[in-house]
């Protein structure tokens, strides 16, 4: 009977507990404003990544930031975007830019015309504050690295002449920019389903959409991703901390996982690790450059 | 016959301590691709600035907030020099900073710009040649 009532008493702080959890999942937004040092450092990465990015010589460019620590998965990089050049640098030997240069200097004694910034465009998919949906958007490079990274690095792969062309088609295209995006927002989505998409997962299936026209939907570019032999990263995530994700935020799910894999703690999905080398395997780009 | 009267109460206590540790860690780490209101800094779109404020750092009150359908306008004096100047941005994306009257900002340069806090927090970015480069923001799905 006192075993009955101990074991009623816990249920019942349990469901509170639970009620009190679930109200809050997906409030996660941080609403403080930043701090005068991490700005500086997230403009002055910017700045270093769009130097890094013009002397590329690359008009797109697939780049990855360290949003979040997830080294205990052994993973370096968190979120996926795609960067694209939106100026045109000027011929040589204009003079066109006086401000926003690199500066001019002389070679060989001779002056030389400083070198005008580029303009980069990042387009991407973010999560909306913790909640089960996501948006895509178009943003600065500062802008990207002001969202709080766990490193203050960046890492791009250029992608071949052919692949850049097919993306800047999509990325200055707002309709068929959002072709394959999903608004149900997971972090762990499976990348054969559709139920959900990650912010990964919709570059990745974009980047197939943009490569084959046959891809039209999100199902065909998972099946040309099969096809084109793309490998998913598995990550080991057992059940008490499954459980423990699903209370208590919005944004993660695990009912897209099929049963077998999920209940062996066999979470797959899209990192950028998985992408890099996938991307590198297959000559669409080449390898990783850091910028610190 | 082997007592069992306390195993269900220990697992679903541990299950209990387990997910409110796991609550509070998740709640402690923001998700890797969520965005944040440090990427919604408001960005001025025109600034006539004390020149002495431009290169370094130093203070100015905001003498005036004029709002309109165009943007808000603040007027804003050198606490140094009392030079006034002006910083506008478009729409209402400064609102939210929730700046009045009399607010004392902390305008700091950095290589893209001048940064502009209050009691150490970013309100707004002024950016340079190459801050205007670097910065942007547009929603492109619903």
């Amino acid at each position: 009977m006192i075993r009955a009532r101990l074991l009623l008493r816990l249920l019942v702080g349990a469901i509170a507990i639970a009620t009190a959890v679930t109200a809050t999942a997906g409030q996660t937004c941080d609403n403080t404003p930043p701090d005068t040092v991490s700005v500086a450092r997230a403009m002055g990465l910017a700045e270093r990544v769009q130097r890094s990015l013009d002397a590329s010589g690359a008009q797109v460019v697939i780049i990855a930031r360290a949003g979040q620590d997830l080294t205990k998965y052994g993973l370096n990089w968190s979120h996926l975007a795609f960067a694209y050049r939106v100026d045109t640098p000027p011929p040589y030997g204009s003079n066109a830019t006086i401000l926003g240069t690199y500066g001019t200097g002389t070679a060989a004694g001779l002056p030389y015309p400083a070198t005008p910034r580029g303009t980069w465009r990042i387009a991407h998919k973010l999560n909306q504050c913790g909640t089960a949906q996501a948006a895509i958007y178009r943003q600065g490079l500062a802008e990207f690295f002001l969202d709080t990274p766990f490193r203050y690095e960046a890492a791009y792969v250029v992608p071949n002449l052919e692949v850049q062309a097919a993306l800047l088609q999509v990325l200055t295209d707002d309709q068929r920019l959002v072709q394959w995006h999903t608004p149900a927002y997971s972090v762990v989505a499976y990348p054969w389903s559709t139920r959900y998409q990650q912010s990964n997962q919709w570059a990745l299936e974009t980047l197939a959409g943009s490569l084959e026209p046959a891809a039209s939907t999100r199902e065909r570019a998972q099946a040309w991703l099969q096809l084109h032999d793309y490998q998913p990263t598995v990550l080991h995530i057992d059940a008490l901390t499954r459980l423990g994700g699903r209370m208590t935020r919005a944004n993660v799910a695990f009912d897209d996982h099929p049963n077998a894999k999920r209940f062996s703690d066999h979470i797959e999905t899209v990192t950028v690790e998985s992408m890099f080398s996938w991307m590198q395997r297959t000559q669409i780009a080449g390898m990783p450059t850091v910028v610190r | 016959m082997k007592p069992a009267s306390k195993f269900p109460t220990r697992q679903a206590t541990l299950a209990l301590v387990a997910a409110l540790v796991m609550n509070t860690a998740a709640h402690a780490e923001r998700s890797a691709s969520e965005v944040s209101q440090a990427s919604m800094v408001p960005v001025a779109i025109s600034v006539a600035l004390p020149v002495v404020l431009v290169g370094g750092v130093g203070s100015i009150v905001v003498t005036s907030v004029q709002a309109s359908a165009e943007g808000t306008v603040w007027v804003v004096e050198s606490v140094a020099d009392g030079v006034k100047g002006s910083v506008c941005f478009a729409g209402r994306a400064v609102e939210a900073a929730g700046i009045a009257v009399g607010t004392v900002l902390v305008a700091t340069a950095v290589s893209t710009g001048t940064v502009l806090s209050n009691a150490g927090r970013v309100v707004a970015f002024i950016p340079n040649e190459i801050g205007r480069s670097l910065s942007y923001n547009e929603r492109v799905s619903r």
